[in-house]
């Protein structure tokens, strides 16, 4: 069986909402995808129907062909990383995992196996409560990798982790998938699956709204970045680039901020202008505007 | 993270299948997720003590009530003294004599006093079980455990039933315990006092098995009312307010039907339906009487009643479960 996740027409409704309305991709092995959308946008509600969590009204998800509630030892297959608190505040790690290894069927030293896995062996004995965020996180991957299963599937694992943990998750993640495995993420800050995903899907009010490699709906979605200038003769260059397509910003003293031509062009004016240059950059596409343009006007509370 | 550590394989478990929705494997997993918490032996402390001053307050009622009869035996009822004008009448002494021979028959009271020692701290010790019930199933919720349990085991009537059993398991676990201990002390108190207790006798035997039963059964009540009401405080206060409130509500109710619209004592019998009233009957060994023409309700239809109600209850929790978001 493979890691292919084949989501089509799946639909949630409810009362007063369509979570998620007819929404259709899929998720190749051997690369990570990102889920990206607002906060509300659907991404759990989806993740939850591809695992029999939530019941779908309309549509199938499938996991290697099969639906989730097909499949005869779920976590051998899939692994997944819902919530970080997913487990008995009273209960140790290593017993919250014992309790799972005897549900799935495996035995107990497969719980210090994946404690060992994830780093976490130190806090075996310790109580769930006594946990950091950081732990919990890593707690539920361990409980996602008890089944060495063939897909991962998380739901915003890097929320509340340190720049520390979110190095850690990713690797991870990035190492599991080149072995091959299927991972499929979501979160709703685009710069984090820029370093982190291959693919993207991106939704916004439940609706599908982009989808492909993530150097393809960067370069599509994010706009040029602004040249910035330092010069004593901002009003010299100023009239000189009137000549080209351009809408100029003064953000201080000496200072002008050029959007709709590169770095090569405001320079060609300004030596055509006369004007002394004392900086020129080029700011990087600010990739969290762009996907709050592209995600604008559905990201409101629903 | 490299790669060898990545890929360390897991053992191929062994499977289990007999009864179609029945997984040893997730009976076990949910008797550890009772014994990895604090929940078994708060609940074990708290039937012990139960058992430990109901036993103490059953022991001396029962020392006392058999001191009693062998007191009164020793003087029988004596008519030769009595002056001719005021002598009893043939029949009335005949129901002296048999009052009196009812009042000092010491089998019979050892026999009941027996059984009744011997369920010290039943009435608690339910209201203990349904609550175990009712955190079998509401922890999940509580503690959102809920989503790896039913990652682990998509097919829901497997969790349930598995639960179920658990909670039957562990019920008759406190119950062997808290019968243990009363079983103990008791034939120690009336071995003391030089008495045989009659285990042969059915009157005695019977209270502890349908104990049992009813141990048994209230837990799978428990898990039914944890399905029904998700919220752990709410089904627990729904729960134990029941168990607690079911038999004086019921008296009131079947009390006001009898008084002002079916007059005839037959409406007493019909009381058996209310759970905590067909536990009572269940674990009685004379049936309890709340009319005086009433013919009373005898044990099975008790147990017969409080298993529909464990069926239902957990059927309707299976089915409820089957179809919940799990969010």
């Amino acid at each position: 069986m493979d890691g292919q996740l084949v989501v089509s027409n799946l639909t949630k409704v409810y009362p007063k909402v369509r979570a998620v309305d007819d929404l259709s991709f899929t998720v190749q092995p051997g690369r990570v995808t990102g889920f990206l959308g607002p906060n509300g946008s659907g991404k759990t509600t989806t993740l939850r129907m591809m695992l029999n969590l939530v019941t779908p009204t309309a549509g199938t998800a499938t996991i290697g062909g099969v639906r989730y509630a097909d499949l005869p030892r779920p976590l051998d297959v899939v692994g997944a990383v819902l919530e970080a608190s997913s487990a008995h505040k009273g209960r140790t790690g290593r017993n919250h995992l014992r309790v799972l290894c005897a549900a799935a069927g495996y035995p107990d030293r497969r719980a210090d196996e994946v404690l060992d896995l994830v780093g976490l062996s130190p806090a075996a004995g310790r109580k769930f409560r006594s946990y950091s965020l950081g732990m919990r996180q890593r707690l539920g991957i361990a409980a996602a990798m008890i089944g060495d299963p063939k897909v991962l599937i998380l739901d915003e694992p890097a929320n509340g982790l340190d720049p520390e943990g979110i190095k850690w998750m990713r690797e991870f993640l990035r190492a599991f998938a080149s072995q091959g495995r299927t991972v499929f993420v979501s979160s709703h800050l685009l710069g984090e699956m820029q370093q982190l995903a291959d693919d993207v899907i991106i939704i916004a009010a439940g609706r599908m709204v982009a989808q492909g490699s993530v150097s393809d709906i960067i370069a599509s979605i994010a706009e040029p970045g602004a040249v910035r200038v330092r010069t004593p003769h901002v009003d010299q260059l100023a009239v000189e680039l009137r000549n080209y397509a351009v809408t100029l910003e003064y953000p201080g003293e000496n200072q002008l901020l050029v959007r709709g031509v590169d770095a090569a062009t405001v320079g060609r004016a300004a030596l055509a202008a006369r004007a002394e240059l004392h900086e020129l950059t080029t700011e990087a596409p600010d990739l969290e505007q762009a996907f709050l343009k592209l995600t604008r006007g559905q990201a409101a509370i629903r | 993270m490299s790669s060898a550590t990545l890929a360390s394989a897991p053992t191929e478990p062994a499977e289990a299948r007999s009864v179609p929705s029945l997984r040893p494997r997730l009976v076990r997993a949910e008797l550890r997720k009772i014994f990895t918490t604090s929940t078994w032996w708060l609940t074990g402390l708290l039937i012990l003590i139960a058992t430990a001053l109901t036993l103490l307050v059953n022991i001396l009622d029962a020392n006392q009530r058999l001191r009693a009869a062998e007191q009164m035996r020793l003087h029988p009822p004596d008519f030769s003294n009595a002056p001719p004008g005021q002598r009893p009448s043939a029949s009335e002494q005949q129901a002296i004599l048999e009052d009196f021979a009812r009042r000092t028959d010491i089998p019979a009271i050892l026999a009941e006093q027996s059984a009744n020692v011997f369920t010290s701290g039943q009435f608690l010790g339910l209201m203990l079980i349904v609550i175990l019930g009712v955190l079998v199933v509401t922890n999940e919720f509580t503690h959102q455990t809920a989503t790896p349990t039913f990652l682990a085991t998509p097919r829901r009537t497997r969790v349930i039933v598995a639960k179920l059993v658990a909670a039957m398991v562990l019920a008759a676990g406190y119950w062997l315990v808290a019968t243990a201990v009363s079983v103990g002390v008791g034939v120690l108190n009336f071995s003391l006092a030089g008495y045989d207790v009659p285990f042969a006798s059915m009157q005695v035997w019977r209270p502890v098995a349908m104990n049992l039963l009813a141990y048994v059964l209230w837990a799978v009540l428990g898990v039914g009312f944890g399905v029904l009401i998700r919220n752990q405080l709410g089904a627990t206060l729904t729960a134990a307010g029941l168990y607690l409130i079911g038999l004086p509500s019921a008296l009131i109710l079947f009390g006001f039907i009898h008084t002002y619209l079916i007059h005839s004592d037959v409406v007493w019998n019909f009381i058996v339906a209310v759970p905590g009233v067909a536990s009572m009957v269940m674990v009685s060994v004379e049936p309890p009487r709340f009319g005086p023409e009433q013919t009373g309700v005898p044990w099975w239809i008790g147990a017969l009643v409080l298993t529909a109600y464990g069926v239902v209850a957990g059927m309707i929790g299976t089915l409820i479960t089957r179809r919940r978001d799990i969010s």
